[in-house]
């Protein structure tokens, strides 16, 4: 009688763990889906040292749109600054707490054929435009450029104090030397060789 | 006194040991160990993307639908500079979008605006600005059509820049002040001399979009805003809801 009882409990026992593990192995199953599907679009950056800065190239589909998952440390005071576009934007993590965020960066051409550049970062943006003379120049030939993108083939990891380029998008040899014949002096000076540099980092002491 | 007699092999088997096991009793442990594993390790496993979900939720900006019978909105990342789109879940046919380009103040909602209600169901909604040789033109597209549009002359334009709303921060809710109304308001700065421009204090030009509930039985543009209801945030979804 006790053998049988037993055998009843254990009978009993397996059927709830059977039912709770096939209820659990489901839920389990969907929300594996859902973060794949999200790590496609945010992807899937391991944050070993929270008060290092992070990055980790992402796939945009689209030739020169360029997407970053970067994590930055509490009060992060990020510079985000561009050369060859005449100016500079800045755009702090204020946050209190280690936070992440997609860093964008997208060259287009507007209706009138000038090139601008978009970039953004935590919560700031801004947008500056190619010299019309370079956008001219460079018509037709974009997929010529040479494109050099941090953390392309994996995360990156680096101290809070220090500085990295971000995305240089550069002429071929073959090109400078056509560029500086056909562009004027100013324009050579600000887009050659990089037609434009975004880099990333605390502010520079003086 | 009787001999002892051997048992024959086929009669039932001596009396079991208490540690001694059958075949069935060994396969219904391993069973019993076996799903009760499986189901601690897949809680184990759930915790542990759960975590790593809300970790990335902010980022991805999905728009999340838990309760049908609610407003649902998020912001979508920006793909370009002023870059304004939304998707929505619109749970009834009782909810409006509303533009207005003029008569903008730092809060409440201007008398003058054009509407139109939004249909039931799952949209996507970007405000898109365009100008064309004598017009500047303000439009709310849902699904890609446009629903409502607003059409300003050229002096229309802001001549000392805009103040709007943070929508681009993946935290932020864009709440009208009153938390009442899901809004998007941006209002034309003043030029003050020596290069300096302020937010006027008087009702300017500008452009502010909102979604409320009205009642469709209501006579007049304005329906009957008396009843809209407050509105709540969820975190750490981006998603935001009225009820």
């Amino acid at each position: 009688m006790p053998r049988r009882l037993l055998n009843l409990v254990m009978l009993a026992a397996i059927l709830v763990g059977g039912v709770l593990a096939w209820r659990s192995g489901a839920e389990r199953i969907r929300l594996e889906g859902r973060y794949r599907r999200m790590a496609h679009a945010a992807g899937d950056l391991s944050v070993v040292n929270p008060t290092k800065v992070y990055f980790l190239g992402l796939d945009t589909d689209e030739p020169l749109h360029f997407a970053w998952r970067m994590h930055a440390p509490a009060n992060y005071p990020m510079i985000f600054s561009h050369a060859g576009g005449g100016g500079s934007g800045s755009s702090t993590s204020s946050s209190g707490a280690p936070s992440d965020a997609i860093v964008r960066v997208r060259c287009r051409r507007d209706e009138a054929g000038r090139l601008q550049v978009f970039s953004k970062a935590f919560g700031g943006s801004s947008l500056f435009a190619v010299e019309d003379a370079m956008a001219k120049f460079l018509a037709g030939r974009e997929d010529e450029l040479i494109v050099e993108r941090l953390a392309a083939d994996g995360p990156v990891e680096m101290d809070a104090s220090a500085s990295a380029v971000l995305l240089r998008v550069a002429m071929p040899a073959s090109m400078i030397a056509e560029a500086r014949v056909a562009l004027p002096g100013h324009v050579v000076d600000r887009h050659v060789p990089d037609v434009f540099k975004i880099t990333v980092g605390p502010p520079q002491q003086p | 006194m009787p001999e002892p007699v051997d048992e024959p092999p086929g009669t039932p088997a001596a009396r079991r040991s208490r540690w001694q096991f059958g075949l069935r009793a060994m396969l219904a442990v391993t069973a019993l160990v076996a799903v009760w594993t499986a189901h601690l390790n897949n809680l184990r496993e759930i915790r542990r993307l759960e975590g790593r979900i809300d970790a990335v939720r902010p980022l991805v900006r999905e728009l999340e639908v838990p309760e049908p019978t609610r407003f649902a909105f998020v912001k979508l990342d920006a793909l370009w500079y002023d870059d304004n789109r939304w998707d929505l879940h619109v749970p009834d046919g009782s909810f409006r979008v509303c533009l207005a380009t003029r008569g903008i103040e730092r809060a409440g909602f201007p008398a003058d605006f054009r509407w139109h209600p939004l249909p039931f169901g799952r949209h996507a909604m970007e405000l898109r600005q365009s100008s064309d040789a004598d017009v500047r033109r303000i439009s709310v597209l849902v699904d890609g059509s446009p629903l409502v549009e607003a059409v300003e002359p050229k002096e229309w334009s802001p001549t000392a820049g805009t103040s709007t709303s943070e929508m681009d921060r993946g935290d932020f809710v864009p709440w009208s002040r009153d938390r009442r109304r899901f809004a998007f308001r941006r209002r034309f700065l003043m030029p003050k001399g020596q290069g300096s421009s302020a937010e006027p204090d008087e009702p300017g030009d500008g452009i502010l979009l909102w979604v409320d509930r009205y009642d469709p039985e209501a006579p007049g543009p304005g329906g009957d805003s008396s009843k809209t209801p407050t509105g709540r945030a969820a975190s750490p979804s981006p998603t935001s809801y009225l009820e």
